[in-house]
């Protein structure tokens, strides 16, 4: 963004209504700045600021949108060189190149192993994004029909112009596709097509050429180009073009060479494209393509990419609730800590390593350290409280026994008081949770907890 | 009240409060979360826990606690108040309050409360009064004091007498200054800062915390003596300036209106800083009619807090302090009479002196080849005596510890910080500033030189400083008298961005870079 608050402050209504979410215009002319917000929740900007301020407030490395146009997946659209400098918004999506001659059924085969290579970590979602189609012969059309069948439409085709041509005619037109054509003589035929196209970096052989290329694809009226690299150079090469590229995008301003880039491995082994890909999710690739991914290859990716893109000024979270570690029963110690996933993860971690199975209740805390939280106040008595009678802990054990965290054993009195349970104050550190645990299933039951147990 | 077995009796304002009596009084009060200013932690050495045991002052750490003891604290006395020397004149036709004569205006402080007197024909002050604000026993800060509320409603109860009580007090001194009676005052309007106007309303202050850029305009506007519990008055009408948010109240509102700097970059051109070195830390930006504001809790260093020889200023105060080549030291005090403590404007002189003797070093460390003046203190690192013990007032010496200079880095570096992020918050730096405010009564009496030398304010040149005095006393002596003031501070409190910095990168990083005599953050050159 090269304008200030200041000067976006100038061009907004400042009539301070708030509609836009935010109380005053400079604080949404801040927000701006921070890409936080998009220009088009002011409804009361002049045409004229929309101009000035979409212009000036366009992403130094474009963002090109593919497939459906309500929930679209975002290449590019980044500002920054280095994560810590604020962040990176769009991670680098994954497409499952399919080629050659598929039977319809062996597509949607396909698409449930990939269904059920989707894991869910730190309370996220992590999947590959969608299919990218080679297509050789007019046949292999019919893989594009048997993933529209399905409702998951490819995001990139590869081909020649009127094997495009037909796939385009056979998705939606709400979604968008990104096409990769043969030669540099295709675009005009393409650009008609109207959909983001890619350009191989190796047509330019230099980086005046690849502009060029660029250049024409725009003034026949393509709007989002993807510019493609790997498969043809050794591994050290394309990654010092990759950053040169970001490099000329976000430090130089570069008007054509600020485009995402796809990589493209080579054909190699399952195992070798990942740590390809691996390799480009960390240096600036917004895409990379796989062959035949299996899920032990595909989770090391997506867990990566999901470290390098997510919010460094964010603590990570984990979802409040109960979370079992190993098969508790009805007896099993019920324990509870923040929602931290590097607080949960050890704390999980040490349960684990116990041997003893048991409940966990994660308390929301925006994401702090236990005693962080409870020294700004956000892990309270009444949080605990109510998680542990609106969880569904009650009805999970017999016992009324909470152990809670021995570094705010402060709380133990009055945690009791409120929630009626009796309190056992833990270790201060989780490392010495096993030795806990593995002596708290010997200790005999309290006269409470008989009761209770009848 | 019969005297119980193991209680003793602390009399804060007009209420007794039984505590246990468990080892030193400092002890039995801590339990009941009474707050007795005690820098040295009980070390006996600062002398400030003064408090009267039965009749005859002692010092709460140093003083078994006895059943049935009765302890006086001291809250503070209300003194007149030197006349500002506002231009009122601007507001005189408003006619805010039709047919009231004198009106009282106030400026409610986390540490101290000032009144003045208006005149409405002259549209002049006739005189007024200061005084401790008497909730500081129960917390120094404004977030000690909303935690300590929410714990129990007794507590809650006790801070809003204490605070109307001050209030009480101060305007009753005022209106002895001037000769008058309560009768004669038709209206009150007062500017405070958020958290002060929600125990004045008697008003559950929690949410502030959590919520610090929530919408709390309702405890801004038009109410009744009653509703603030000023019993001396009979239903009078009250105004209380507007705040901006939880943190930012209508005491920094009233200061930038007063002050017209809402008007700069439309009317007047450029940018204009408006800083309040108060406990709360405040520091706003204007620029092309946009305004900014944030609040750094600062702390109470430069108001005689936090300190172990601080105070606010008054009579007996160092406020002056040059050191010779031999760290010999020369002040003045305020009144002339012998010193009993340094107040914020000496604290920073005394720093820039040694930093220029080079007695301190970056980290705020001590060291020098003339141990004369220096002590090795277990609690308190080493210290630098200004005041040998039989030449302060106290019959204690007054000085200066590593750990004060500990926490007045803390303080500077927090109002530093939050002027770097609200400037680089609009795209703007430290060299785009045609005009810094310094207001407050801390503001308006430091020594600038020394404040640039100890990195409180940056390197600007002489003329771009200004010390307009108390500017949130201003505001409501303006918000008194003029209607169309009121109309302006309103929309100034709508207007101004808020930035909360509880989870603000930057600055955090302004102010670990700050951290240090003078500083370490590049941004704040020229």
């Amino acid at each position: 963004m090269a304008l200030n608050a200041l000067a976006i402050y100038k061009q907004l209504p400042q009539k301070n209504c708030g509609e836009c979410g935010v109380p005053t215009c400079l604080g949404f002319a801040m927000k701006l700045v921070a890409a936080e917000a998009e220009l088009s929740a002011c409804p009361y900007l002049s045409p004229e600021a929309v101009a000035f301020l979409g212009a000036s407030t366009t992403l130094p490395l474009r963002k090109v949108e593919l497939g459906d146009s309500s929930a679209p997946v975002v290449l590019g659209g980044e500002e920054v060189l280095f994560r810590h400098e604020k962040r990176f918004h769009n991670p680098s999506a994954i497409f499952i190149r399919l080629t050659g001659s598929m039977t319809p059924s062996q597509v949607k085969d396909k698409v449930k192993t990939l269904e059920a290579s989707k894991i869910n970590r730190a309370g996220e979602e992590l999947t590959v994004q969608g299919f990218g189609v080679e297509l050789r012969k007019p046949k292999d059309l019919e893989i594009i029909s048997a993933l529209a069948d399905v409702e998951k439409p490819p995001l990139v085709v590869f081909g020649a112009v009127d094997l495009l041509r037909k796939a385009v005619g056979l998705i939606p037109r709400s979604h968008r596709l990104l096409l990769g054509i043969k030669s540099v003589a295709d675009i005009p035929a393409v650009a008609e097509l109207n959909q983001a196209l890619l350009l191989p970096y190796k047509w330019g052989e230099t980086l005046r050429k690849l502009a060029d290329n660029i250049k024409m694809a725009e003034d026949e009226g393509v709007k989002d180009v993807v510019i493609a690299l790997g498969e043809d150079f050794p591994l050290g090469r394309t990654l010092g073009m990759l950053t040169h590229l970001r490099r000329l995008a976000i430090e130089m301003k570069e008007p054509l060479l600020n485009r995402p880039i796809l990589y493209i491995p080579p054909q190699e082994k399952d195992a070798e494209q990942s740590l390809h890909n691996a390799l480009f999710i960390c240096r600036y690739a917004s895409g990379v393509v796989m062959d035949s991914p299996a899920g032990a290859t595909l989770a090391p990716m997506m867990v990566l990419r999901s470290e390098i893109y997510a919010d460094p000024q964010k603590p990570i979270q984990i979802p409040a609730g109960i979370y079992t570690i190993g098969t508790p029963t009805v007896d099993s110690p019920v324990l509870f800590t923040t929602n931290f996933s590097l607080t949960y993860f050890l704390v999980s971690g040490d349960i684990e390593a116990s041997g003893v199975p048991a409940h966990l209740l994660v308390v929301d805390v925006e994401g702090q350290s236990v005693l962080t939280a409870y020294s700004a106040g956000k892990l309270t008595v009444e949080k605990v409280t109510k998680l542990v009678h609106s969880s569904g802990i009650e009805d999970k054990v017999n016992h009324r026994r909470l152990v809670i965290p021995g570094l705010v054993s402060r709380m133990s009195g009055e945690l009791a008081e409120a929630c009626g349970w009796e309190v056992l104050v833990g270790p201060k550190d989780s490392s010495r949770l096993p030795t806990f645990l593995r002596s708290y299933t010997t200790r005999p039951a309290t006269e409470t907890e008989r009761q209770i147990a009848g | 009240m019969p005297a119980e077995k193991k209680y003793i009796y602390f009399i804060l304002g007009g209420e007794q409060i039984p505590a246990r009596a468990v080892g030193t009084i400092l002890d039995s009060a801590r339990r009941e979360d009474i707050f007795i200013e005690a820098p040295c932690n009980g070390q006996g050495t600062c002398a400030k826990c003064r408090v009267e045991v039965n009749g005859r002052a002692k010092l709460a750490c140093q003083e078994k606690a006895l059943p049935g003891q009765e302890v006086v604290i001291n809250l503070g006395q209300f003194n007149q108040l030197p006349l500002p020397d506002f231009d009122l004149s601007p507001w005189r036709e408003g006619k805010a309050f039709a047919g009231a004569k004198f009106l009282l205006c106030l400026d409610v402080g986390t540490s101290n409360i000032e009144c003045a007197l208006v005149d409405t024909e002259q549209a002049q002050i006739l005189g007024g009064a200061s005084g401790a604000n008497r909730q500081r026993v129960l917390g120094a800060d404004v977030l000690t004091r909303i935690i300590s509320a929410e714990k129990n409603e007794r507590i809650h109860q006790r801070l809003v007498n204490l605070l109307r009580e001050s209030v009480d007090g101060v305007f009753i001194a005022a209106l002895g200054a001037c000769g008058l009676k309560p009768a004669e005052i038709g209206a009150v309007a007062l500017s405070t800062n958020t958290v002060m106007a929600h125990f004045l309303l008697d008003r559950e202050p929690t949410a502030i915390r959590y919520q610090p850029d929530d919408d709390y305009s309702a405890v801004g506007g038009e109410f009744h003596s009653q509703q603030l519990g000023i019993i001396s008055l009979d239903d009078t009408p009250v105004y209380i300036v507007p705040p901006i948010s939880g943190y930012v109240g209508g005491d920094i509102v009233a200061g930038l209106a007063g002050l017209s700097l809402n008007e700069c970059g439309l009317n007047r051109q450029g940018l204009a800083v408006l800083i309040d070195g108060g406990t709360n830390g405040e520091v706003a930006v204007v620029s092309e009619g946009a305004v900014v504001a944030l609040a750094t809790s600062a702390g109470p260093a430069f108001e005689g807090g936090e300190t172990s020889c601080g105070i606010s200023a008054q009579t007996g105060a160092i406020s002056s302090i040059t050191l010779d080549q031999n760290l010999c030291p020369e002040y003045e005090t305020i009144g002339g009479t012998k010193p009993i403590g340094i107040c914020g404007s000496g604290l920073i002189q005394l720093l820039a002196s040694l930093l220029e003797r080079k007695v301190i070093g970056q980290d705020g460390s001590m060291q020098s080849d003339k141990p004369r003046r220096f002590r090795e203190s277990a609690s308190e690192g080493m210290i630098f005596v200004v005041v040998e013990e039989k030449e302060s007032a106290t019959g204690m010496p007054i000085y200066l510890s590593e750990v004060d200079i500990e926490n007045i880095i803390r303080t500077k570096a927090a109002i530093q910080a939050g002027l770097l992020t609200a400037l680089s918050s609009i795209g703007c730096g430290v060299p785009d500033i045609d005009h810094l405010y310094l207001s407050g009564n801390f503001g308006s009496q430091i020594d600038v030189e020394s404040a640039k030398a100890i990195g409180l304010l940056p390197h600007l040149s002489r003329g771009k400083i200004i010390q307009p005095g108390n500017s949130s006393l201003l505001g409501a002596c303006a918000a008194a008298l003029s209607d169309s003031f009121r109309r302006r501070v309103e929309e100034l409190a709508k207007s101004t961005t808020f930035l909360d910095l509880s989870m603000n990168m930057q600055f955090m990083e302004h102010f670990v870079a700050s951290s240090f005599l003078p500083h370490t953050d590049k941004n704040w050159d020229l």
